[in-house]
């Protein structure tokens, strides 16, 4: 008896890539999007009786979760549609509604909150793994679920979160939860090929964006564990580069400080994380490089070979 | 005689040292020379054994006081070697003879030894006299250090023993030519650091209680076999026996009879270490001299006190559990069982031999390391006891150790704080993010995509109602996606092997241009000094470990040309491929990051040439 599987969507709701899409060729809309994955929160809802799905938002500077509804709404039943799917996708599209709708203005600078949906995703997840001891003990308590988490895409990343980013995968690692990315547009999202990577989820990205629901069904809609047995389509090559700790900048080769790890893209006399002075000697050995934080350059000279 | 000399060269040789020998059962003389030994037989011409000592690898001595007097001698290209016996009619002389053999020898078989680990091929200097010419060492170098190089010879070799890839490398590199012994062992200094320090260590003494098992040997006769080693054990685990042994030896009895005595004896089995009854069939005889060294059983509730003269041994009043009995007589309570010592009286005796025997122990070793330490506390804590004790009992004299600095509410504790620096980088909510290429929108051209954007998500019924999804694009999407799935199962299909031999050739070339890059950049990077004088300038200022400039502007240039090779060697591969079934662009790729820091060490040397010129 295999055990039920949980579905998390995590959604990037920001206006001014969605607007991008909605110009660019083949275009999306946020109404097409939206429909499509209904239908396909729909189809994972019907492939088992016990399947569950909770939708988190992602909106500049904050993150929310948009179904399970926070409160508790009264829905009214459709005769003509399976309740399961009136209920949730009724839930689902409220809330997202009101939130758009609390949004004031445009805020072109700040990043949608990923890393924060991703967390709280993780965190419900976590809850339901671990349920509460059923109030009769004699029951026995419903097994735990196989969660996945799907999140779209539509912005670059943001290499301000790369620490806390690196933080979620580990915890993802632990619970045991594949993180699947689905790609909306053509920019560069180095973490979200390694978050894929590192959890064994399915990076695709989407050309043909009009066939969104295709992709959907035809990646995303197995369960982790059918999944050894179906050849999903994933990127292989990942970019395993680090953003460096002092300007957030990828880089591809730097420096490493020995106590806590942490990445410089230039030899620094302090490591700014644990405070930790490096000796001048090493410094030094690194030759023609001008020391981070040192007031009163002086150049070291040519070395003598 | 005249043949001898002739036979052995234009040199007049003086013989070291000669004695009569037997070889081979047959009587005759042996002679050592500065660099043969010439044995030969009485009243033949020939010799019979006539080697060169450069090849003598050890040399072997049978046991002080055995006769006969044995000397023998292995060679690298002789294992089983020559062994003599020295026959002089007086013991004293022949061990005298041998005595003289082997301290001349000595020194030739360690300077063989210590020849055997430099490397035999040409140009390895640093290496002491080589295998050849063990007369002549090497032109200013004081005798003192050949001894100091035979021991760093002696590291290095462990440590190849140790690391089998690491002597592979060494067997590749060193021994066919390409690179010296020292430059080889100059970055690994490390590793020759480590094994000096692991063999410095000396073993403790062993731990294991003192309880010889006697062995049945043939015939049903039970048989132990004594050794000093085993005796001197016993004396010191049993101060018993040693008294027993002293009284009686060689007064009542003679030294065999009273180890077989002692060993029938209750005294013996009341002291073995397990509590099984001895075998039921050895009668235990009453023995009439040991008995009078039986102790009663150790079975009371507190043990026996162990030292001698029965004087009540000095207990820390800080850990004396007795010293508030008094209060506690007058009860009429038994002891609680958690203050009975042991379960059953009869493991008592038992359990007490073995903290005997730790005490025992732990007191020794301390006594031979830690002795400075452990005395100075310990005379402290015995002047306050003997002050207190002859006195009266002064609380301030234990402050010292009852007051923990810990716990004195100090204002600052001490200790380095992780403070992080920047802690916003560790948050999401840091919202500074630098966007350059944003299109500007005046106010009004936000506000209406806004409003779009929310249009969109309202009313999503209808939407939901009418989606169709685009065949041809669906068509299209399956088809990509498939093809990345065949693509990736075609890259990840396992290749065929490629043959060993070829795989061999591959990994020596890779493992040698490594350590030619390896070396390469410690002769360009700068080394790790010293004092570097903290302007900056380490040129004239400071002193550098290892070589000076110029030899390592030598080194760069040498491994340069090595690098410059490599180049042709790959192609040399790749070309070899095609004959051996292996596909050569799979090779060429494998060499690819190889050849990436080759060319890239090249191209820093290049550099360095341009602007020295």
């Amino acid at each position: 008896m295999s055990s039920p599987s949980h579905l998390s969507l995590i959604l990037d709701l920001t206006p001014v890539p969605w607007d991008a899409l909605s110009h660019s060729t083949p275009p999306l809309r946020l109404k097409d999007f939206l429909a499509q994955a209904l239908v396909f929160i729909n189809a994972h809802l019907a492939l088992r009786n016990e399947n569950s799905v909770s939708v988190f938002g992602a909106l500049p500077g904050r993150s929310m979760i948009l179904y399970p509804p926070a409160g508790s709404t009264q829905v009214e039943a459709d005769e003509n549609t399976f309740h399961v799917f009136g209920q949730v996708d009724e839930g689902f599209m409220r809330s997202v509604e009101q939130e758009v709708e609390d949004l004031q203005e445009v805020e072109e600078d700040v990043p949608p909150a990923l890393v924060g949906a991703l967390t709280k995703s993780l965190c419900y997840i976590n809850r339901l793994s671990n349920p509460p001891p059923p109030s009769n003990p004699s029951e026995a308590p419903p097994p735990p679920p196989h969660s996945r988490i799907l999140l779209f895409s539509v912005s670059p990343d943001a290499s301000v979160a790369y620490i806390p980013f690196m933080n979620c995968i580990f915890s993802a690692q632990k619970l045991k939860v594949a993180i699947d990315v689905c790609k909306l547009d053509e920019s560069e999202v180095i973490f979200l090929h390694q978050a894929c990577h590192l959890t064994g989820g399915a990076f695709v990205p989407i050309t043909q964006r009009e066939a969104l629901l295709q992709y959907l069904s035809m990646c995303f809609l197995s369960e982790t564990e059918t999944r050894k047995t179906l050849a999903v389509p994933t990127l292989d090559k990942v970019d395993f580069r680090a953003a460096c700790f002092c300007h957030k900048e990828i880089v591809d080769i730097g420096y490493v400080c020995s106590v806590c790890l942490s990445i410089f893209c230039q030899p620094v006399l302090e490591c700014s994380t644990c405070r930790t002075k490096f000796s001048p000697d090493t410094l030094l050995r690194f030759g023609n490089m001008n020391l981070n934080g040192h007031a009163h350059t002086h150049s070291n000279g040519t070395v003598t070979a | 005689m005249a043949t001898k000399q002739q036979a052995s060269g234009p040199a007049q040789k003086k013989w070291l040292t000669r004695a009569p020998a037997v070889y081979n059962k047959l009587p005759g003389t042996l002679f050592l020379g500065p660099e043969r030994l010439v044995w030969k037989q009485e009243g033949v011409p020939q010799p019979a054994v006539n080697v060169k000592l450069d090849k003598a690898s050890a040399m072997f001595n049978s046991k002080e006081g055995a006769l006969p007097v044995r000397l023998k001698l292995t060679f690298t290209d002789n294992e089983k070697g020559f062994q003599f016996a020295f026959s002089s009619p007086e013991p004293s002389t022949a061990l005298e003879h041998r005595t003289s053999f082997v301290n001349h020898l000595t020194p030739l078989i360690n300077r063989n030894k210590a020849a055997l680990l430099g490397s035999p091929g040409p140009g390895t200097p640093g290496t002491p006299g080589s295998g050849d010419g063990p007369g002549t060492p090497v032109p200013g170098v004081p005798a003192g250090s050949t001894a100091q190089i035979g021991e760093e010879n002696q590291l290095r070799r462990s440590v190849l023993l140790k690391h089998p890839p690491l002597a592979a490398l060494h067997r590749q590199l060193v021994l066919s030519g390409q690179l010296t012994e020292t430059d080889f062992w100059q970055g690994r200094s490390s590793l020759l650091l480590a094994e000096r320090a692991s063999q410095e260590q000396k073993r403790g003494r062993a731990s294991t209680l003192v309880d010889p098992k006697p062995q049945t040997a043939e015939g049903g006769d039970i048989k132990i076999v004594v050794t000093p080693q085993l005796v001197h054990e016993i004396f010191e685990e049993f101060p018993v026996v040693g008294r027993a042994y002293a009284e009686n030896v060689p007064g009542e009895m003679s030294e065999s009879a009273f180890w077989q005595r002692y060993f029938q004896s209750a005294l013996f089995h009341q002291n073995r270490a397990s509590t099984r009854s001895s075998a039921p069939q050895t009668q235990i005889k009453p023995d009439p001299i040991f008995d009078r060294y039986l102790v009663p059983e150790d079975d009371q509730p507190s043990p026996i006190s162990r030292s001698a003269g029965g004087a009540l041994e000095e207990v820390d009043r800080l850990l004396d559990l007795a010293a508030t009995e008094e209060d506690h007589e007058q009860g009429g309570n038994q002891k609680d069982v958690t203050m009975r010592p042991g379960r059953e009286r009869g493991i008592l005796p038992l359990i007490r031999r073995f903290n005997n025997h730790s005490e025992r122990l732990v007191k020794a070793s301390l006594g031979e390391d830690g002795r400075d330490a452990a005395e100075e506390g310990g005379d402290r804590k015995r002047r306050r006891l003997e002050g207190g004790e002859v006195g009266r009992f002064n609380p301030n004299d234990y402050y010292d150790e009852i007051v923990i600095s810990d716990l004195i509410d100090q204002h600052a504790s001490s200790g380095v704080q992780l403070d992080m620096l920047n802690a916003s980088l560790f948050s999401t909510s840091a919202p500074s993010a630098t966007r350059a290429s944003l299109p500007q929108r005046t106010p009004a051209e936000s506000t209406a995509l806004l409003h779009t954007f929310q249009q969109e998500t309202k009313d999503y019924l209808p939407s939901l109602h009418s989606l169709k999804p685009n065949r041809r694009a669906g068509e299209h999407a399956l088809q990509s996606m498939t093809s990345t799935v065949r693509a990736a199962h075609v890259a990840h299909r396992s290749l065929p092997p490629i043959p060993p031999e070829f795989l061999r050739g591959m990994t020596t070339c890779q493992t040698a241009a490594n350590e030619f890059l390896r070396q390469f950049w410690g002769a360009v990077l700068p080394p790790p000094s010293l004092y570097p004088a903290y302007g900056g300038q380490d040129v004239g200022g400071g002193r550098v470990l290892g070589m000076s400039g110029r030899e390592r502007a030598q080194k760069a240039g040498k491994m340069a040309g090595f690098l410059a090779g490599t180049g042709e060697k790959v192609d040399a591969l790749v070309r070899q491929a095609e004959g051996e079934g292996v596909d050569p662009e799979r090779v060429r790729a494998a060499f690819a990051p190889l050849m990436f820091a080759v060319d890239k060490a090249l191209k820093v040397y290049s550099q360095r040439r341009k602007k020295a010129t």
